[in-house]
């Protein structure tokens, strides 16, 4: 018996996991990955890039690894990305590390569209901060697109060449730009954690611990407060007692065997996809449509951040091979609503560095370099003459966007894979086309020779939001302000499935404040905590 | 197979073709690149080595258009073989600068900030919309 059991190692569980052992809980945390050996990082080998297409890759099904499970996404306009190993999906992230703005917690007041938080900026600014020490962030305060922080813990990372030329696009057309909140060491910083080398590929991990993940920031302290992580463990059902409250989840082993843990609370931090999967799998006579879902709200109002991109080629060589590839700077100019444009909400622009060889070719951020005659031409062209900024939108929860069960994909224990339902509405592709046009301007500002545009990446499944969303209301919402189920009191969702609205802007730093968040209110009322009898 | 493969890739003054740099050999070996590979390789027509080059490419277009998934396949897994292949690496280090090695451990080169960048946004004004809360704060 242990007092918290959490399902999933990853941004969220292993802030939680810290939190709660540091309070005094005896936890135990089960991981269906394993560990991620750093010195094994496929950027210390030649074949690094075949990695990022094959066994890196961040689609599970193109990766198809023994800890995935497979993702039904025929009916999704944008695939899932994600991974399973301590560190969850930090461990192939690009580290961007904004907070949200205090307009994206009240949407319904401002915008009249989505839903308000239970919560506030204020609330979360305290963990915020908290977080930012933990994982380490490297970027500047007096950002006048945000409300103050405190001072960043590392400088900035380095804005290389094309950053540079964007930055003055942006002062030429008066727009608002500002280095990027990242979670890479630019010095030393953590528990033997060095300074980034600019290698460039983060997703294919850190050998230096310079790229933030949690399996190296929260993980070896929440070890050392006396958390047991099990890993290989895959989890499969919450149970419930007679009462219809959780206690304890059922699990797989590595050898297949069925294992039980039984705890005074459950948490479930697996993910918008694995938790809205976990939940709807768990179906008893007092939740016949899967746990704590009385409203028929476990996965439904899946969000992502619709992404268009923009990609600029310039006669010069910017050396975007070099640096985090995913960051640099970004501009915020259209975030929040204007109500002279013809849709509400805004969205970000992030400067992306460029690819190595094989990822031009194959192609991305720009079109594949085309077979047959003419096909070295073209790479020469294009090969590190290239910059791109990301069109990363609002994303408004809609019920018909959601998580379902599988009903022919299982994993391999054969349990029920997800299936992923989503489309994008009008209002978000009116954004993504005026972000089209203002990204273009600013490369034309910039000089590009000539500019490539795409109005939706597919492969931009980053961000699995909403699908147990939190709420004041019992009728419309999945859990409490505490990120507490309503209608099982010690059931927790630590993940983004709790989010409300999904801002327009990268979540894992809000996503790790709401579960420090919610591991100090289990904290504050541990006495009065109903559990499983 | 060379016809194929240097069909998909031609190779130039200073590009080598893939049959020159063993990619057939590469591909065969692969396990995931292999079995499109040798799908798209079942679907060439008798004679196709014997075919011109614009030919050729005629046959491939007709593949491509019917059989998309699986051409997409072996192109990831062409260009995947091609472009980290040692001889071609070493092409791009002297024509662009981009190491031949791997990223790490060495890394690269990048200038750092620089703040006096910041002279003209930091001066801007607030541009996050206030709420009941922060107005309170």
């Amino acid at each position: 018996m242990t007092d918290v059991v959490i399902v999933g190692a990853g941004a969220s569980g292993g802030a939680a996991a810290w939190r709660l052992a540091r309070a005094g809980f005896k936890v135990t945390c089960l991981e269906q990955g394993g560990w991620i050996d750093p010195d094994a990082t496929p950027s210390l080998r030649p074949d690094w890039e075949i990695a990022r297409q094959t066994t890196h890759h961040p689609n599970p099904n193109v990766r198809a690894a023994p800890q995935d499970y497979p993702v039904d996404d025929t009916e999704a306009a944008i695939k899932p990305f994600l991974y399973n190993a301590v560190g969850g999906s930090t461990i192939l992230w690009g580290a961007h590390f904004p907070r949200f703005r205090p307009s994206d917690f009240r949407t319904k007041t401002l915008d009249g569209v989505g839903d308000d938080w239970p919560i506030s900026y204020e609330d979360l600014a305290p963990y915020y901060e908290e977080n930012d020490r933990m994982m380490g962030v490297s970027g500047l305060a007096g950002d006048p697109g945000n409300p103050p922080r405190d001072k960043r813990q590392m400088p900035p990372v380095p804005m290389g060449r094309a950053g540079e030329r964007m930055a003055g696009a942006f002062d030429q057309l008066g727009w608002h730009w500002w280095p990027a909140d990242v979670a890479i060491n630019t010095e030393p910083y953590g528990e033997g954690r060095g300074a980034c080398n600019n290698c460039g590929p983060c997703d294919l991990g850190c050998p230096h611990g310079a790229r933030s993940a949690t399996d190296v920031s929260y993980w070896p302290q929440a070890i050392a407060a006396g958390v047991q992580l099990i890993t290989g463990a895959r989890v499969f059902e919450v149970e419930i007692d007679a009462q219809g409250k959780a206690s304890g989840v059922v699990w797989y082993d590595r050898q297949g065997q069925v294992q039980r843990t039984r705890a005074g609370v459950v948490a479930l931090a697996s993910n918008g996809l694995g938790t809205a999967r976990l939940m709807l799998l768990s179906t008893s006579k007092r939740f016949p449509n899967g746990l704590a879902n009385d409203t028929d709200l476990v996965g439904r109002r899946l969000m992502h951040h619709p992404t268009g991109m923009v990609t600029g080629r310039f006669l010069d060589e910017l050396d975007g091979w070099a640096g985090p590839f995913a960051v640099s700077i970004l501009s915020q100019q259209f975030y929040e609503t204007d109500i002279t444009r013809d849709f509400v909400r805004g969205y970000q622009m992030q400067l992306l560095r460029s690819d190595g060889p094989v990822g031009t070719a194959v192609g991305g951020y720009l079109p594949r370099v085309p077979w047959g005659q003419g096909h070295h031409a073209r790479f020469r062209d294009v090969f590190g003459h290239t910059a791109s900024l990301t069109v990363t939108t609002e994303d408004l929860p809609r019920m018909e966007n959601r998580v379902i069960l599988s009903t022919h994909l299982t994993d391999g224990d054969g349990i029920p894979a997800p299936k992923t339902i989503y489309s994008l509405d009008d209002n978000t592709k009116k954004m993504i086309a005026h972000g089209i046009d203002r990204a273009t301007e600013a490369f034309n500002v910039a000089g590009a020779a000539d500019i490539a545009t795409q109005s939706l990446v597919a492969d931009a499944g980053f961000h699995l939001l909403g699908t147990a969303c939190m709420g004041s209301d019992q009728a419309t919402s999945v859990t409490d302000l505490n990120s507490r189920t309503h209608s099982v009191p010690n059931l927790l969702i630590l993940d983004g499935s709790v989010f409300t609205t999904a801002a327009a802007l990268n979540p894992t730093s809000t996503i790790q404040a709401l579960a420090l968040r919610a591991a100090d209110a289990l904290t504050r009322d541990r006495s009065n905590m109903q559990v499983a009898s | 197979m060379s016809a194929l493969l240097n069909t998909l890739i031609p190779g130039d003054a200073d590009f080598p073709t893939p049959g020159a740099v063993g990619l057939h050999d590469a591909l065969v070996m692969h396990v995931r690149f292999a079995e499109p590979y040798s799908q798209v390789t079942s679907l060439l027509p008798k004679g196709f080595a014997l075919l011109s080059q614009e030919e050729r490419s005629k046959v491939l277009i007709q593949i491509e258009q019917k059989h998309p998934s699986i051409f997409n396949r072996l192109i990831v897994g062409v260009y995947s073989l091609y472009y980290t292949n040692p001889k071609v690496a070493i092409i791009i280090q002297r024509l662009t600068g981009h190491t031949a090695h791997p990223p790490q451990p060495a890394g690269h080169q990048v200038a750092p900030f620089d703040p006096k960048f910041l002279s003209i946004p930091a001066a801007r004004s607030q541009l996050y919309r206030s709420t009941p809360e922060t107005d309170n704060a």
